[in-house]
């Protein structure tokens, strides 16, 4: 069989080079970006945490700060849903 | 609808609390959603549109190669003068076109040595052979003596030995040139050599009147040669300075050794080179006068085989010469390491 032209081979080389490159470049650039935003998330609900805690320690009933939560005037997250419920056996 | 949710356990002074918050995720993934499409359809396009540009590229690049293979193409055995263009790139093109421009330099060079070199070996076999075929047409137009027979015969002998001699002269530097005439080399003691050639060169000599000396040294000098090739080299230098020495002249062959190189002069009081002439005198079939080479018997071989026997032992030759003085022919080998 008659070997490919020079100019075949390269342009062949160049394109499975690229293929790699490009699809290293978006599968690390999807997982990143899907990353990025759980890891925003996530940073989110912890900040929501932190200020249930402190509307806990301010001796506020579940149902206050879920209204608080609701109404939305001092916390982030407004579509958040919220549960929270007094750990029994304490 | 999707969520991201934390659940943890909350305390405070006097109490615990469950607490699982949960955010919905629908908007997030919408969003990593389109990222992924975007990636899925532009990354196949980008590629192509690469590619393209590759394939586009190489062609420029690879371009030149198809230039010089249709230079290389048009030059044929009858046009080896023509070059490839010199493509001023200062890359790997511009120096392959000059290496194939220096192999096919050499390659001109080579073909018209071979042709000169036929054409000369055509000549120079054509004129004994034309002597012979006159001599015995003259002898056969009618009844001759014994006597005329003989003396014919005589002529045409010695046609035949001059050329066998150049057919021999001819088949040497033939096997010299394709390079199956390798030297088998060993230490050989150069004063040894040239005392064995003492008596032919002496003979040769005697038979024209001239008076013949050697001053070899007292103490061997080694160089890694051939003895019979060196025998050789010699005694074509002896034998030329024989035939161009007058009667009652003088040949004298001296061997020494300095920097590492055993030196041979061959000197004699003979006719001379005129100075147009020296820097021929090694070509093959080169004479400085044809009339006077034939007269001697010469093939205008011997230089060339001389030379060649001079480099096969990693020496050289040369030559100076004033006419009507004399000449001197030089012939230097590097001593070998015992010999120093």
């Amino acid at each position: 069989m008659r070997p490919l032209p020079i100019r075949v081979r390269l342009t062949a080389w160049y394109f499975l080079v690229l293929c790699l490159a490009f699809g290293a470049f978006s599968l690390f650039a999807f997982f990143e970006v899907r990353g990025s935003i759980h890891s925003a998330v996530d940073e989110g609900l912890r900040d929501r945490a932190a200020d249930i805690q402190e509307l806990l320690e301010r001796q506020w009933s579940p149902e206050q700060v879920k209204r608080e939560l609701a109404a939305g005037s001092s916390v982030r997250g407004e579509d958040d849903i919220l549960q929270i419920a007094e750990t029994r056996g304490e | 609808m999707p969520l991201r949710t934390l659940n943890g356990q909350l305390r405070t002074a006097d109490k615990a609390y469950d607490v699982q918050i949960a955010a919905p995720m629908d908007d997030f993934y919408d969003a990593v959603n389109r990222f992924r499409l975007v990636l899925l359809f532009s990354v196949p396009v980008l590629l192509l549109v690469a590619s393209a540009g590759g394939y586009w590229l190489s062609r420029k690049a690879v371009a030149p190669v198809a230039e010089i293979a249709r230079a290389a193409q048009s030059i044929s055995e009858h046009e080896l003068s023509k070059r490839l263009p010199i493509l001023q790139t200062g890359d790997e093109l511009q120096s392959l076109s000059e290496t194939l421009n220096e192999m096919f330099g050499r390659l001109e060079r080579a073909f018209k040595r071979v042709t000169q070199f036929t054409a000369d070996a055509s000549h120079e076999l054509r004129t004994p052979i034309a002597l012979m075929r006159t001599r015995t047409e003259i002898a056969l137009r009618k009844q001759r003596s014994e006597a005329d027979y003989r003396e014919t015969i005589v002529r045409v002998h010695q046609e035949l030995e001059r050329t066998s001699t150049l057919i021999e002269n001819l088949m040497t530097l033939a096997r010299a040139d394709s390079g199956s005439e390798a030297l088998q080399v060993a230490s050989t003691n150069l004063t040894e050599v040239l005392l064995e050639i003492s008596e032919p060169a002496r003979l040769l000599a005697e038979g024209k009147s001239i008076y013949y000396d050697q001053r070899l040294p007292e103490t061997p000098l080694h160089v890694n040669g051939n003895a019979p090739s060196l025998r050789r080299l010699f005694l074509i230098l002896i034998d030329n300075a024989v035939k161009y020495t007058p009667r009652e002249g003088h040949i004298s062959v001296v061997l020494d050794a300095s920097d590492g190189v055993a030196v041979t002069e061959i000197r004699d009081t003979g006719v001379g080179i005129s100075s147009s002439d020296l820097p021929h005198i090694f070509e093959r079939f080169y004479r400085a006068d044809e009339s006077r080479s034939r007269e001697s018997g010469g093939t205008g071989l011997g230089l060339s085989i001389a030379k060649w026997i001079a480099e096969a032992h990693q020496g050289k030759i040369s030559v100076a010469s004033k006419v009507g003085e004399g000449s001197v022919f030089r012939v230097q080998i590097p001593l070998s390491e015992d010999g120093r």
